[in-house]
């Protein structure tokens, strides 16, 4: 297993180096029902990433709650916030607190905001779907009629599975009174995890097998986009297929998020389009992400010894403080660190953060 | 980038199974009878043509008028042809609502059986006058499913006649409407867009109706 150099948060691997990131891409297509009515989409996505964490939630609007589409938004930003903010908290909770800790902020929001609209908070009812990854570690949930996914050690699994009532258009919202024993969280580690999926049921409607209760292979295919597409490419193009597929199936809004962890070399990392590369490393600008990119590359083909931050700047041409703010923002956005797991779980076969292959 | 169709799973279509339980009693003849027959082939074009409607909707036709009768099965609209109503005799509404309620019970049953999604079952209970036979039970029971989330029930006043009242122990959520006079078609126009507004409900609540009601319906008597 490769360390990590104290001064660049660099590796000292033997030889080529694979590295970490999880990419996500997200679409949220208006449903045939509200096109035809003029009424706006009710499905919500949100992606927030901030202090090592990724956080993606989505809802869909209660189609019988008036304001359906603010109560999704606020409870797609109060959750990122939340998972963000407190991942590590909502990690140790007890499991029968979890819901409460969830569901209790955002409630209160809604009520704020059904003040503000002059509505009763059930007009801003929705599902909720959320997944969050934290170094080795993954908080996923839901309530509601959508469908939480992963792909781990190669096999597509449904994480969450849809709530429904006896009856194909009853399901339960963050505004019913069965909330707290219907919010399903999971907790677990990353390790040997390649994907997640999120989907509201619009698009559960083709992308979930309802009698056999597994993903469709689609799901799969999907995952693979991420590995050489940018993420607002694969965005674009899940939207056009859910406008495809979706809208002759059934007349709802259709929402899909997939989180995957792309891993490659640098080297690998080097051919992809330069937009691919921004979103990988991390930086928004052409120029930044190039010289990202060769931080990267020098800090990680052959350092079997600890490289400095003045023999990656040689290396470079870049000042020490570029490098040194490089390498910080590369610890972030990229899989670094085998971080020790809370509540005395041991790391168990992950592999090295920088780790060799070959 | 693009999804192939051997890789998804599109879900087979939700049933609807609707009810419709018309009185076609004596006090019906002539104009309203007449009207009553022109609605229910609009009726059936129109759900026919409601594409949302079209795909989930099954129904069935139940009449009242001196006898109770099943005139139509369920079906899809498009494979309906709805015989000419003729009005006579009495009104026995309660007996009549208890076959509505046994043959959606049954159509549903077999939806389950079949493993097929279903959405809750709709009656939609006409009349231009009261019961004349023994129709607490049948209220009783149309009640308790109303309540439980089970049944939508549509309770419709025909014209000036109508004994609201009558119908109120039926539906214990939504209060009865008055047709207004020769509105049959606006009636059967409004009904399958209420049977296509599908909108997803907290679990035990009934289907929302589409906003258009007011097109037929004097304000509803609460």
């Amino acid at each position: 297993m490769a360390e990590l150099n104290a001064e660049t948060g660099a590796p000292h691997s033997e030889r080529h180096t694979i590295v970490r990131r999880w990419l996500v891409a997200a679409a949220a297509v208006r449903g045939r029902h509200h096109e035809q009515e003029g009424t706006p989409c009710q499905d919500r996505v949100q992606v927030v990433e901030r202090d090592g964490v990724l956080a993606v939630a989505m809802a869909d609007g209660a189609g019988s709650a008036r304001h359906a589409e603010i109560g999704a938004q606020c409870a797609t930003d109060v959750v990122c916030e939340l998972l963000v903010s407190a991942f590590d908290h909502l990690w140790c909770c007890r499991s029968g607190d979890l819901p409460h800790q969830l569901l209790a902020p955002l409630l209160a929001q809604l009520e704020q905001s059904a003040v503000a609209q002059s509505v009763h908070r059930r007009e801003l009812a929705s599902t909720l779907l959320f997944v969050a990854v934290k170094g080795r570690r993954y908080i996923a949930g839901n309530l509601g009629d959508g469908v939480v996914g992963c792909e781990r050690t190669g096999q597509t699994a449904v994480l969450c599975y849809p709530q429904r009532g006896e009856y194909a258009n009853e399901t339960f919202f963050v505004t019913s009174t069965q909330a707290p024993q219907q919010l399903e969280v999971q907790l677990g580690t990353t390790d040997g995890m390649a994907a997640f999926c999120l989907m509201t049921d619009g698009a559960a409607d083709i992308l979930y097998d309802r009698r056999a209760q597994e993903l469709a292979p689609a799901v799969q295919k999907t995952w693979a986009w991420l590995d050489t597409s940018p993420p607002a490419a694969v965005s674009q193009a899940l939207e056009a297929n859910l406008r495809q597929f979706c809208h002759p199936t059934t007349g709802d809004d259709c929402s899909l998020a997939i989180v995957r962890r792309v891993a490659m070399s640098p080297i690998t990392l080097r051919t992809r389009p330069a937009p691919y590369q921004r979103a990988f490393l991390g930086n928004g600008t052409a120029q930044g992400a190039r010289n990202r990119l060769r931080v990267l590359e020098a800090l990680s083909p052959h350092p079997t010894h600890p490289i400095s931050i003045a023999e990656v700047s040689k290396a470079t041409g870049l000042s020490p403080q570029a490098v040194r703010r490089h390498a910080q923002a590369l610890r972030r956005v990229l899989e670094l660190d085998a971080e020790p797991l809370p509540g005395g779980l041991t790391p168990v076969g992950h592999p090295s953060p920088l780790s060799t292959s070959g | 980038m693009e999804w192939k169709q051997p890789d998804i799973r599109p879900k087979a279509k939700g049933k609807l199974p609707v009810c419709l339980c018309l009185d076609i009693s004596g006090t019906m003849e002539g104009e309203p009878i007449q009207e009553l027959n022109q609605g229910m082939q609009r009726f059936l074009a129109e759900v026919d043509s409601d594409l949302e409607a079209r795909e989930c909707a099954e129904i069935a036709i139940v009449t009242f008028g001196g006898s109770v009768q099943k005139v139509v099965d369920f079906a899809p609209a498009a494979g309906i042809k709805a015989p000419a109503f003729v009005a006579d005799g009495l009104t026995p509404m309660g007996e009549a609502v208890t076959l509505a309620l046994d043959l959606l019970a049954q159509r549903k049953q077999s939806y389950k059986d079949a493993g097929t999604e279903y959405f809750q079952p709709w009656l939609v209970l006409m009349t231009d006058g009261e019961p004349t036979d023994h129709w607490e039970d049948a209220a009783r029971r149309s009640s308790e499913l109303v309540r439980a989330g089970s049944l939508v029930l549509i309770p419709v006043g025909i014209g000036s006649g109508a004994n609201l009242e009558a119908l109120r122990p039926f539906s214990p959520q939504l209060p009865p409407l008055r047709m207004q006079d020769h509105k049959f078609n606006e009636f059967f126009r409004w009904l399958p867009k209420s049977i296509g507004n599908r909108s997803r409900t907290p679990t035990g609540q009934g289907a929302p109706l589409h906003p258009d009601i007011m097109s037929w319906a004097d304000a509803m008597i609460r």
